[in-house]
């Protein structure tokens, strides 16, 4: 019992010095492989990010990487856009950080001209937390594209937002603020023109509110939205980081 | 514990000590991602490589490591283990990645892998160690991938829908379509759906087992019978 409880210095030290040895280790093999995968991970951030704008543009409308084009959108409570989560006071990481939390918007370029523009939307309303949607707007309001890009709707019911399932998301393409009416932009059942799902309302309700909502966006920031950016330096700014996604996914 | 037979551990991982349906470890990710057999694979393959990992690296350092911070020195094995093995996945299998999300780094706090690290590898030479990692990977990936094709046959009516995200483009056509769509049963990817079809194979099981043993009592019940009769 004595010999157990003295307490040996040199053990003490050997022990912590094992500790840490091994957490050295560790540390640098986790170090090395987050150096080597680096540049993919990017890359494949990158590739994400370009598969989902191009997803909601026009093929060929465009002649330039949209996805090189971030810039921060005015006024993005309108679109129910969260502010970034932490502040960041350095204006150079702004975009850089606002890129990642998917809160900026993109230009296609068409001859020197913005011939259309994608912007990020979420509506508080959907069935099972917030819906985040991307759309694609031209140039003349038209929609060319819409594609959810987060949900944790009813798998079989509300999930038909998602084109894989149904080709309803494919129902707003070349829709615009006037076409419909304003009346219109409703599903049926509210006396608008959009499909419902049987047994789910509340999803493609909370959608087409959304779109309608990016349209009214699109039209009261139209000047600001489609003309070229004159900084040259918001085509350099946007350098992908490596990221994290910890979102926890439905059940 | 010195010599160890492989096949006892293949034995145990696979069946009598099963993780998934004997030692019921590591529920959680098991019950969240086996919506889908794709899903279930590619939890199922991070486990089985963390646990094979962990399981030869813990080995391979038990004589150095003292006892007062075994534990702590395996949490980082095993956790440096993940780390690694979520940044490669994040490069190389990137939309399965998103799609496994936080239970990818939480494999970390998957009990069967400590349990193992701590239990089997912490003891054994390091070939045996790899082997029972790989075996009660396996044993707990093949529950979870079970899961999954009974979870996505019944609540989506298909099979191996977007194995593309696990095998690359060439695996872009390999979904089949098992039941029509009207014929969803919805509740099957619903979080309920998980814990009733893990019931299920638990009961399986233990029918199956339970049978076995059953004819194996009446079988040495006639050897006694005949063994003891002469001495009457």
């Amino acid at each position: 019992m004595k010999r157990l409880l003295r307490l040996d210095k040199s053990r003490i030290v050997i022990t912590a010095l094992l500790l840490g040895g091994f957490s050295v280790i560790g540390v640098g093999l986790v170090a090395l492989t987050q150096e080597a995968t680096r540049e993919r991970i990017a890359q494949s951030a990158l590739a994400v990010l370009l598969g989902q704008i191009s997803a909601v543009l026009v093929p060929g409308s465009f002649d330039n990487n949209p996805a090189d084009t971030a810039f921060l959108l005015p006024d993005p409570v309108s679109l129910n856009l969260p502010p970034l989560k932490p502040p960041i006071a350095d204006p150079h990481q702004i975009l850089n950080a606002s890129t990642e939390a998917g809160i900026v918007g993109f230009r296609a370029m068409k001859a020197g001209e913005v011939a259309a523009v994608v912007l990020p939307v979420i509506t508080h309303f959907g069935y099972s937390g917030d819906i985040k949607l991307i759309i694609g707007v031209d140039r003349s309001g038209k929609v060319t594209g819409v594609r959810v890009t987060r949900q944790n709707e009813t798998p079989g019911l509300g999930d038909k937002i998602e084109p894989e399932k149904s080709p309803w998301i494919f129902g707003f393409n070349d829709k615009s603020l006037n076409n419909p009416t304003k009346q219109g932009w409703a599903v049926k059942k509210d006396g608008g023109v959009f499909d419902q799902f049987s047994g789910a309302t509340i999803t493609p309700r909370a959608v087409v509110g959304a779109i309608h909502q990016a349209l009214i966006y699109v039209h009261a920031h139209h000047a600001q939205l489609f003309t070229a950016p004159s900084q040259p330096e918001q085509q350099t700014l946007m350098t992908p980081q490596t990221t994290r996604h910890n979102e926890v996914p439905h059940e | 514990m010195s010599d160890v037979s492989y096949r006892e551990l293949t034995v145990q991982g696979l069946w009598k000590n099963n993780p998934g349906l004997v030692q019921i470890l590591g529920m959680c990710p098991m019950m969240a991602i086996s919506n889908t057999v794709v899903n279930a694979m590619g939890l199922a393959l991070a486990t089985m490589l963390t646990m094979v990992v962990s399981n030869g690296l813990a080995s391979a350092i038990r004589h150095w490591v003292r006892p007062e911070v075994r534990l702590p020195v395996f949490v980082m094995v095993v956790a440096s283990v993940v780390t690694i093995i979520e940044l490669l996945m994040n490069a190389y299998l990137n939309t399965l990645y998103h799609v496994l999300g936080i239970f990818l780094p939480l494999i970390v706090t998957n009990c069967i892998v400590i349990a193992r690290v701590e239990g089997f590898a912490a003891r054994n030479r390091v070939l045996p160690s790899l082997y029972d990692g790989l075996m009660m990977g396996m044993g707990f990936g093949l529950v979870l991938v079970t899961l999954g094709v009974i979870r996505e046959i019944l609540g989506f009516g298909t099979l191996l829908a977007n194995a593309q995200q696990l095998f690359g483009p060439m695996a872009t056509n390999w979904t089949l379509h098992i039941l029509p769509d009207q014929a969803h049963f919805l509740l099957a990817i619903l979080p309920p759906g998980a814990f009733m079809a893990l019931a299920v194979l638990i009961a399986l099981k233990q029918g199956f087992e339970q049978r076995r043993a059953v004819r194996l009592t009446q079988k040495s019940n006639i050897k006694v019978a005949v063994v003891a009769s002469p001495a009457q």
